[in-house]
């Protein structure tokens, strides 16, 4: 793509932004410039790709000035005023559909004391917001903006500063929703990479409220935000696993998901899901295959009712992944494929090609297609941060069954080093790698004639709490028995 | 002017505005409808007052259509139009001196994967944030956007999910949160203790209830978070406001010299609202004749005044404002101020505005009778209208305080008791300001009796006044209870 930075925003534009940005260019309230409209119509057909060779500064120019003498610096004045333009542009690209459009019209009828308007127009703003879908709690945000508005309204009519309990509750309802959101995601970050934080006020807060009386006292004036914030509760009792009482409190939480008995919309299903997958993911062991498979299939109901990231624009890789894992753990490797298969278009085209050949790769393993399965590895890019270590890890494991066992402890070693050198990775994580390496290397070496001893490498690994593949080198540990 | 929205709000620009607004209507980006530039063109001569003849809807009618028969529809749609495309043109006049303009590119940048853009307007809108410190409004709320915007776009493009910078996307919000909370709850207080109503959903007061909000706070100066010397100007003040220990001097101390520090780095806005609230904490706990907190209420004022906070963008003066501004000044005993604020200020209030001609007289009545003026005060008083409620109750009083003062016992009594008839009968006057009247008129009647010649023990109701917390005048009871009982001792 052209390396101009005009032409890089605007290729970013979508058709209808395009044809809006050709509008904006032309209107007198951000351009006065003809000659940067006539400009744009020269370059404006090139459009997404900018990449013609009619685009090179001196054919511009004759373009747009034929018969005088090649100036660069005026083409470059010209780039530079439409680069200015573009960069505007990505401020007012959404502005209309959002919320603060509205609350900027509130914002300044008060400001100037245009009573009846403002009043309409708040109606009409609270309105709106009751009307769009909830963007992961920022309509209660917007909704505590406008009562704010309307209380300074107020204020500044009477002098006095009367308790606005909708405006308040709004905002209770954000800081909660967000914290719940925070918290779950913490703890899947602690659980996963051994994450801590020395400073945690979201847990901080957990720590010092009574969430529940809380809830409580909002579920008696506001039925429906009220249930919801007791399904994040639950969700969240199940998460931190309270008094083991996780499944308990989790079929309390899924109860309420599926009593539709309050109103949701799909961004508010789909973080539900997540979150229930996420608290799924935290606690189930190994061994446990009921929850495996309870797992799976919620993550297929999720799937199938189209409650994916994919709503949002594209998948994003880690909803990819976890559905292929779930699949995989409880070898539902057809299932998997079909996925792989029939979602490869939807996820960011960057990453694209990687998860499709990453996850490829782990279903031809099932499926004892250990060549081919190596062969999709190749192909995946190494510098990828979410498949560097699980790269090695499957080749390693491709190389074991296909009894390679010279290139096995090649890749060992290599991925020894990498390990030695790399701060990439947490602490946990690393041990997890390490553990799994260490392991690797034994049932290595017994394949490769030398003498273990077994039943202490097995009781070992299936003791090692951190550990990558465990299942797989627990396993193999059984086949050289 | 012409009752059309659209003129309502062209009304409101100037010149530059309604300039801006002639490229705004031009503008394809915004409107395609030629009728509507044709419209604008011909009210353009007309702005800001539109209350030419020539607006007559015939008369535009004709301008636009020279030959087709009036139609009052089409101009009324075309208006309507007109009112619409002003009514947004309010999202775009500050739209890009806004923090929603910023937050608007550098999300949008982002997304779009335009890196360069994206960090070099991230830390243009940062710093711009940072310089506005004002986290009585959004300082913080914007903080957590930025926070939130910058965690997603490090996230998204190296995987690197940093706890420290997520802590302090949520520390951002727990600030905005609490100082909106805090600030609630104080002023919450002033109302229902003044009013003495009972609120019957009380969610600020529930969380207060249901969370360790002082420990929080521990935690936040403990771990150094940025936004603990935001969240501690709102907690004193709400500790202040609350007075749960009944240290309620040193507690205000607290607040008020962190209020003084702090508020000079706050908006114009931001101001106002924080002085409202620091006077609003006064008078709740205020005691009839503590000299101090009098002075600072009116050092508050005048303040307000000299920094000119209390105009709004039309440049006018709430009238309760200005009443609040001028009071707190008499019962500091600053009279020559609060001449002098009268005779200057008093066309900041709102022409429109009922009060303005009440108002000036009712404190002119007030300040002659400080001067001892009292039968001029009361000749002053007769040009209160008897419709204007704001100062029915308070020009009734003054007019009793006269009488009691030039020794009218029996225009004294008469008028007590039209009072108490007029306070039996109003039942529209909140019950909170109904009790400050009838509790006067109480204490007042005691004081005539003993002009009039009763000798009865008033040690009883002396204190009894002492103690009542509702009442109007409480100061100048007190004086004249303690003149009665130096005279009889």
């Amino acid at each position: 793509m052209n390396k101009i930075k005009a032409f890089q925003i605007l290729s970013t534009l979508t058709k209808d932004e395009f044809a809006a940005f050709g509008k904006f260019i032309i209107s007198p309230y951000f351009n006065s410039s003809k000659e940067l409209s006539k400009f744009f119509s020269v370059v404006k057909k090139y459009h997404p790709l900018f990449d013609n060779p009619n685009l090179d500064y001196q054919k511009i120019y004759k373009k747009l000035y034929p018969g005088k003498k090649f100036s660069e610096g005026t083409i470059r004045n010209l780039f530079s005023g439409l680069t200015a333009l573009a960069e505007k542009y990505l401020g007012y690209v959404i502005y209309e559909d959002s919320s603060s459009f509205n609350y900027n019209v509130l914002l300044e009828m008060n400001h100037r004391d245009l009573r009846k308007p403002f009043l309409k127009h708040y109606v009409k703003s609270k309105n709106y917001e009751n009307s769009i879908p909830d963007d992961i709690g920022l309509k209660s945000l917007y909704s505590h903006l406008l009562d704010s508005e309307l209380s300074d309204f107020n204020v500044r009519r009477s002098n006095v500063n009367e308790p606005e309990m909708k405006s308040a509750e709004s905002l209770l309802i954000y800081l909660l929703k967000f914290f719940f959101l925070e918290k779950s995601n913490f703890k899947c970050g602690k659980d996963n990479f051994n994450e801590s934080l020395e400073y945690n006020i979201v847990g901080e807060f957990f720590e010092r409220t009574d969430v529940e009386g809380l809830i409580n006292i909002i579920q008696e004036n506001n039925l429906n935000v009220g249930i919801k914030l007791r399904l994040e509760y639950f969700m969240d009792l199940a998460h931190e696993n309270k008094n083991n009482n996780f499944l308990e409190h989790l079929h309390k939480a899924l109860e309420i998901f599926r009593s539709g008995e309050f109103e949701m919309c799909d961004r508010e299903k789909f973080m539900v899901y997540a979150s229930i997958h996420n608290i799924l993911n935290s606690n189930v062991k190994s061994s446990d295959m009921e929850l495996k498979r309870f797992l799976f299939e919620f993550k297929k109901e999720m799937i199938e009712k189209g409650i994916t990231s994919e709503m949002f624009g594209k998948m994003t890789a880690i909803d990819f992944i976890t559905a292929i894992d779930a699949a995989l753990n409880v070898r539902e490797i057809e299932w998997a494929r079909n996925f792989i298969e029939s979602k490869k278009d939807s996820v960011e085209d960057e990453m694209k090609s990687d998860l499709y050949n990453f996850n490829m790769a782990r279903v031809l393993f099932l499926e004892k297609k250990y060549e081919a399965s190596n062969e999709c590895l190749a192909k995946v890019r190494q510098e990828s941060i979410f498949f560097k270590m699980d790269i090695k890890v499957h080749r390693m494991k491709n190389f074991y069954e296909l009894n390679y066992l010279e290139a096995a402890f090649a890749q060992t070693d290599a991925f020894k080093q990498f390990l030695l050198r790399s701060d990439i990775v947490s602490e946990k994580r690393h041990k997890s790698y390490s553990n799994f390496l260490k392991f690797y290397l034994l049932l290595l070496k017994k394949k490769s004639g030398m003498e273990i001893d077994y039943p202490a490498i097995k009781k070992e690994i299936i003791e090692c709490v951190s550990i990558r593949q465990k299942g797989w080198l627990a396993s193999k540990a059984d086949e050289l028995k | 002017m012409i009752q059309l929205k659209a003129f309502q709000i062209f009304s409101t620009f100037n010149k530059d505005e309604f300039t801006s607004f002639g490229k705004f209507i031009i503008s394809p980006y915004f409107n395609n409808s030629k009728e509507l530039i044709k419209l604008y063109k011909l009210i353009k001569p007309y702005h800001p007052e539109f209350n030419d003849a020539k607006l007559a809807f015939e008369k535009i009618y004709k301008k636009l259509y020279p030959d087709k028969k009036f139609n009052e529809g089409t101009v009324r749609n075309l208006f309507s139009g007109l009112g619409s495309m002003a009514e947004k043109f309010l999202a775009y006049i500050n739209y890009e001196n806004s923090f929603d303009y910023g937050y608007n590119i550098i999300a949008e940048s982002s997304a779009r994967y335009l890196d360069k853009e994206f960090q070099k307007n991230y830390k243009k809108y940062f710093e711009i944030n940072k310089e506005q410190a004002d986290p009585f409004l959004v300082k913080n709320l914007n903080q957590y956007f930025l926070e939130s915007v910058m965690c997603n776009y490090t996230q998204n493009r190296n995987g690197n999910f940093n706890r420290d910078a997520r802590n302090s996307i949520y520390d951002a919000l727990f600030a905005f949160f609490l100082t909106q909370f805090l600030s609630e709850q104080s002023c919450q207080l002033n109302v229902t203790d003044w009013y003495e109503s009972k609120e019957s959903y009380n969610i600020v007061g529930s969380f207060f209830k249901f969370t360790d909000v002082k420990a929080l706070i521990e935690i936040m100066e403990k771990n150094n978070s940025p936004y603990y010397e935001d969240v501690k100007l709102f907690y004193y003040i709400s500790v202040t406001a609350q007075n749960k220990s009944g240290s309620f001097n040193e507690n205000f101390e607290k607040a008020y010299e962190l209020f003084k520090v702090k508020v000079g780095k706050m908006t114009k806005n931001a101001q106002l609202r924080m002085y409202v609230l620091m006077i609003n904490i006064i008078n709740m706990n205020i005691k009839a004749g503590d000299i101090n907190l009098s002075k600072i209420k009116f050092t508050l004022g005048k303040e307000m005044i000299d920094k000119g906070i209390v105009l709004d963008d039309q440049g006018k003066m709430a009238a309760e404002m200005f009443s609040s501004i001028i009071h707190n000044a008499i019962v500091a005993g600053e009279i020559n101020w609060a001449k002098e604020f009268l005779e200057n200020k008093i066309d900041f209030l709102d022409d429109e505005t009922a009060a303005k001609a009440n108002m000036g007289n009712y404190y002119k009545a007030k300040l002659l009778s400080c001067d001892k003026k009292y039968l001029e005060s009361n000749e002053v008083l007769l040009n209160i209208s008897k419709d204007h409620n704001t100062f029915k109750a308070d020009s009734k009083i003054l007019r009793l305080i006269n009488y009691y003062e030039l020794g009218y016992i029996e225009a004294g009594f008469s008028h007590a008791e039209a009072f108490k008839q007029l306070l039996i009968r109003n039942d529209e006057a909140n019950i909170g300001r109904k009790e400050l009247s009838s509790n006067f008129l109480k204490f007042y009647l005691s004081l005539l009796r003993m002009k009039a010649g009763a000798d009865s023990d008033i040690s009883f109701v002396k204190k009894e006044l002492e103690e009542c917390k509702f009442v109007k005048s409480k100061t100048w009871l007190i004086e004249k209870f303690a003149e009665w009982t130096n005279l009889r001792n």
